[in-house]
């Protein structure tokens, strides 16, 4: 791991993820919707020629749903060698954590949420969660995971 | 380093072919004694694996092949003669080298092989004064020529090396190794390459730049091309896997005490390697099963009339842009009754199940899992596992098992393979909004949906449309449900098409079915992309692929589509019978009737009339008032079990009930309803009052024949009654549908269409 982590935010709170694992972002790809998948799977764009799998990460991480209208960005990340991308509302910078230290989750993070945290930071203007790619979103990830959290909407 | 590594790579892979072709000739040794050629060839090989293996170190290797040259020289030199003990001691010595050799492979080393035993056994051999060698009289032409031609080079380890066969010497010089990496690689960037110019193409469609059009086309020529010429460098001759049967026959035939006689056709019918591989388990299985199971032994055959040797025949050949694969046997054939009796025993299928189908019908029970014919199980056959398998890996690869088999006289394997797996024929359809593609090879026709079509009509068997389609009734499932995507607009039943959708006829494995799309838009060669597995579980995608305007489109998986949409039997009904071509008008008396089964394996028919609907009930069975009684639409039904009202077993039959599925029959009057359950709906068919004779007994009308059998009527009054006493209050008359007309639904008007 490296200690610089691509930020970004989904709900107003602010996600890490190793810089080494980030390919890029993107804005506005048309996404091929997969009947019958899991609640999280967002369906498959076409990067470039090579057919990509999108995972929403709000409903991967128990997060409600956007607010309608909200354009979503995506982060296309490697895991287990393959592409995948991630539906994520912004884009944030890149921060580098070398000298930071990174805390374990208080006792309060819901439980869906802290198994796929390596920890937190504590930035100046708020926290940061550094996110464990692979449990969250790997081959062996559990995907349709906590649907009562998924499913529960902001009123 | 590296280059030692290289050297004992290269040592491998030549010895591994070289291998191939010494077990085809020392099995061919056996029938031509004394062939000098062949025997040269096997002595060469050896040699030419010992010298590098002296070479490269191999002490325990060298130490084998040596014991076994010093063998084959003896035979090579005519001071003995082969015999069975001693190309037995031969093919134990190669089998030992290949699994040093393997060794080799993995590790690097030669690791613990024994190779004392088979040294032992080929000392004994040299001991003991073999047969006299022979002369054969054609051959030493032959061997002359041979050597005439046979190059011979001097190679690392000082000695001679020699290609193995003066008709490959030619070959290696315009040929050469390709790792099977580059080949792959080669072709996803042509994948690539196809999927660019569906894009171009696609742009200069809509252009009116005629250098842009002519530039696209010519791409699109040359993409192809290339494609093609790719392709044909992955393409393998079946040849390869033609080398290893003789020995492979011959083994199995030692083993089963059979006596086999091989013949191979189609040696140069070329596949794509690794469909090449994913054939070769699948067809040892048949080879196996023909052996053992299918050739009969010696005093049988000859009892029987036949010659006592029996003949294996495989042969490959092209036929629809497909491979076929055959395993022949002339053995015993199939006998399609036992194999119905032996699914029955198993509890694989019901008897009024198996008492339905025909006799192509009855032997694709072979294909269940869990079937086995095999009285005894013996080390090669007769487990169980088996033909279901060889039809998994085999569908597994776009292809289909199919069986033939004629009592006494013989039985026919037929697989037939896609030519390659990376790109097919796919046809592009849009369901909800979405474009998704069915390879062409499950596409049987296209029917409009649009009711103005003689020769299809969709009906309805209560609320499940089918499609017949020229006498035959095909199930019909939209592609939509399947997918759980909302339904089309549009008034009508549930399920029912929108008017202007299309009905694509697909053909999964042996099962034909109809799927309702809302519109077809293109036939394209598409570029197979595999999706991440985690979406596999789904089931009903293939893959995806790159449309020409770069849009990402799911290939749908035919058959899992059919299994998860069609759960039932009753859904694969069999081509109405009609008797001497044209049917006959239903006149006057004559009514049709729904044929189940229930579950002690009597047929029985109901009057149609009589019936609201057919349902599938996903539902315990729950108890009322010391009743069983089920939730149906909101309501609690009362249910009769159709054994029950027949006066029969009061136990739940066979699991069926206790299952959370039931496939009820519902009779509705008013604000009552009964639902009756049944084990299984086989069909619906024309009744002629005029052949029925009474039934004494209790829950029967009476009996008919329908088609051939002797089918009884359900007293539906009698049913019903069982469940709800008070159906018939305030009512007077029967429900028997014979007599009552009156009390038949709006939904059955649709039923009753159906002939």
């Amino acid at each position: 791991m490296s200690s610089q982590l691509v930020t970004f935010t989904l709900a107003g709170a602010r996600f890490g993820i190793d810089m080494f694992r980030v390919h890029e972002a993107l804005r506005g790809q048309a996404r091929t919707t997969i009947p019958l998948s899991e609640p999280a799977v967002a369906g498959f764009i076409n990067l470039r020629g090579q057919v990509v799998l999108t995972i929403d990460l709000r409903i991967r991480l128990g997060i409600a749903a956007p607010a309608a209208g909200l354009e979503p960005m995506m982060l296309v990340v490697q895991v287990d060698s393959e592409l995948v991308s991630l539906l994520v509302d912004e884009v944030g910078d890149v921060i580098d954590v070398q000298a930071m230290v990174l805390e374990a989750p208080p006792g309060t993070v819901p439980a869906c949420l802290r198994e796929v945290m390596l920890g937190l930071y504590q930035l100046s203007d708020g926290l940061l969660l550094a996110l464990d790619l692979d449990r969250a979103v790997g081959a062996g990830a559990n995907l349709p995971l906590h649907t009562p959290h998924s499913t529960r909407r902001t009123p | 380093m590296g280059t030692s590594d290289e050297i004992v790579r290269e040592f491998l892979v030549e010895s591994y072919e070289n291998l191939d072709q010494l077990d085809q000739d020392l099995v061919a040794l056996e029938g031509h004694p004394g062939s000098r050629e062949l025997l040269s060839r096997v002595f060469r090989t050896i040699h030419t694996i010992k010298g590098t293996c002296g070479f490269l170190a191999f002490g325990r290797l060298e130490s084998l092949t040596h014991a076994g040259e010093s063998l084959l020289s003896e035979l090579r030199e005519g001071r003995r003669g082969m015999d069975q003990p001693t190309t037995d001691v031969l093919l134990a010595m190669v089998d030992t080298v290949r699994k040093i050799l393997a060794s080799i492979e993995t590790s690097g080393l030669e690791g613990d092989i024994g190779v004392e035993a088979v040294i032992e056994a080929i000392g004994a051999v040299l001991q003991e004064p073999g047969p006299q060698f022979r002369p054969d009289v054609g051959i030493p032409a032959v061997q002359s020529t041979a050597a005439a031609t046979t190059p011979v080079r001097s190679g690392p380890g000082g000695g001679e090396l020699s290609t193995d066969d003066p008709g490959r010497t030619s070959a290696s010089d315009s040929a050469i190794r390709v790792d099977v990496e580059v080949l792959d690689d080669l072709m996803r960037q042509v994948g690539e390459l196809v999927l660019a110019r569906n894009q171009i193409t696609a742009l200069a469609g809509g252009q009116h730049d005629g250098d842009l059009v002519r530039a696209s086309q010519r791409l699109s020529l040359i993409a192809t091309e290339l494609q093609e010429a790719v392709m044909a460098a992955r393409m393998q001759p079946m040849g390869h896997l033609w080398a290893k049967m003789p020995r492979v026959v011959r083994d199995l035939a030692a083993a089963c005490g059979r006596q086999v006689r091989l013949e191979v056709a189609g040696a140069d019918t070329e596949l794509d390697r690794a469909l090449l591989e994913a054939v070769k388990d699948p067809l040892m299985h048949l080879v196996r099963n023909a052996v053992d199971h299918g050739i009969e032994a010696a005093p049988a055959r000859v009892a029987a009339g036949k010659p006592a040797a029996g003949v294996l025949t495989m042969r490959a050949y092209h036929a629809g842009g497909r491979v076929v694969v055959e395993v022949q046997d002339d053995g015993r054939g199939i006998d399609a009754d036992r194999v119905a009796a032996t699914a029955v025993a198993r509890g694989l299928r019901t008897p009024e199940q198996v008492a339905a189908l025909g006799e192509t019908d009855l032997l694709q029970l072979l294909f269940l899992p869990g079937f086995s014919m095999a009285d005894t199980v013996t080390n090669l056959s007769g487990r169980g596992v088996g033909l279901d398998v060889v039809r998994t890996r085999i569908g597994a690869i776009g292809g289909t098992v199919e069986v033939e088999s004629t009592l006494r006289c013989g039985t026919t394997w037929r697989l037939r393979i896609p030519l390659t797996l990376a790109i097919i024929s796919a046809i592009i359809v849009e369901s909800g909004g979405e474009l998704y593609s069915i390879p062409a090879v499950n596409v049987l026709e296209f029917v409009a949906a649009d009711g103005q079509s003689c020769e299809a009509a969709i009906e309805y068997v209560g609320p499940a449309p089918v499609l017949r389609v020229r006498g035959t009734l095909l199930p019909l499932v939209a592609l939509r449900e399947v997918l759980g995507l909302p339904s089309a607009p549009g008034p009508g039943h549930q399920g029912e098409p929108a008017m202007a959708s299309v009905i694509a006829v697909l053909q999964a494995g042996a099962r034909h079915f109809a799927l309702v799309v809302d519109r077809v838009l293109d036939i394209e060669e598409v570029v197979v992309k595999p999706i991440p597995a985690r979406l596999s579980g789904v089931g009903v995608y293939a893959g995806a692929t790159l449309l020409g305007d770069g849009r990402v489109a799911l290939i749908l998986d035919v058959q899992g589509i059919a299994a998860r949409a069609l759960t039932g039997h009753w859904v694969e009904a069999e081509p109405e019978p009609e008797p001497g071509g044209a049917a006959p008008e239903p006149v006057g008396g004559s009514e049709q009737v729904l044929v189940v089964a229930a579950g002690d394996g009597r047929r029985v028919a109901i009057p149609l009339g009589a019936v609201t609907r057919l349902e599938r009930v996903s539902r315990d069975v729950e108890h009322a008032g010391g009743r069983e009684v089920l939730q149906y639409r909101g309501a609690i039904v009362p249910l009769v079990r159709l054994d029950r009202a027949l006066g029969g077993n009061q136990e739940p039959v066979g699991g069926d009930l206790r299952a959370h599925e039931h496939l009820v029959v519902i009779f509705t009057r008013g604000v009552r309803t009964v639902a009756v359950a049944v084990a299984e709906v086989l069909d619906i068919m024309d009744d002629d009052p005029a052949r029925h004779s009474q039934v004494d007994e209790r829950g029967v009308a009476g009996s008919t024949i329908l088609g051939t059998r002797v089918t009884e009527l359900l007293d539906v009054r009698h049913a019903v009654l069982l469940g709800d006493p008070s159906f018939f209050d305030h009512e007077d008359g029967a429900v028997d549908g014979r007599h009552t007309p009156d009390v038949v639904p709006a939904a059955l008007g649709a039923i009753g269409a159906l002939r």
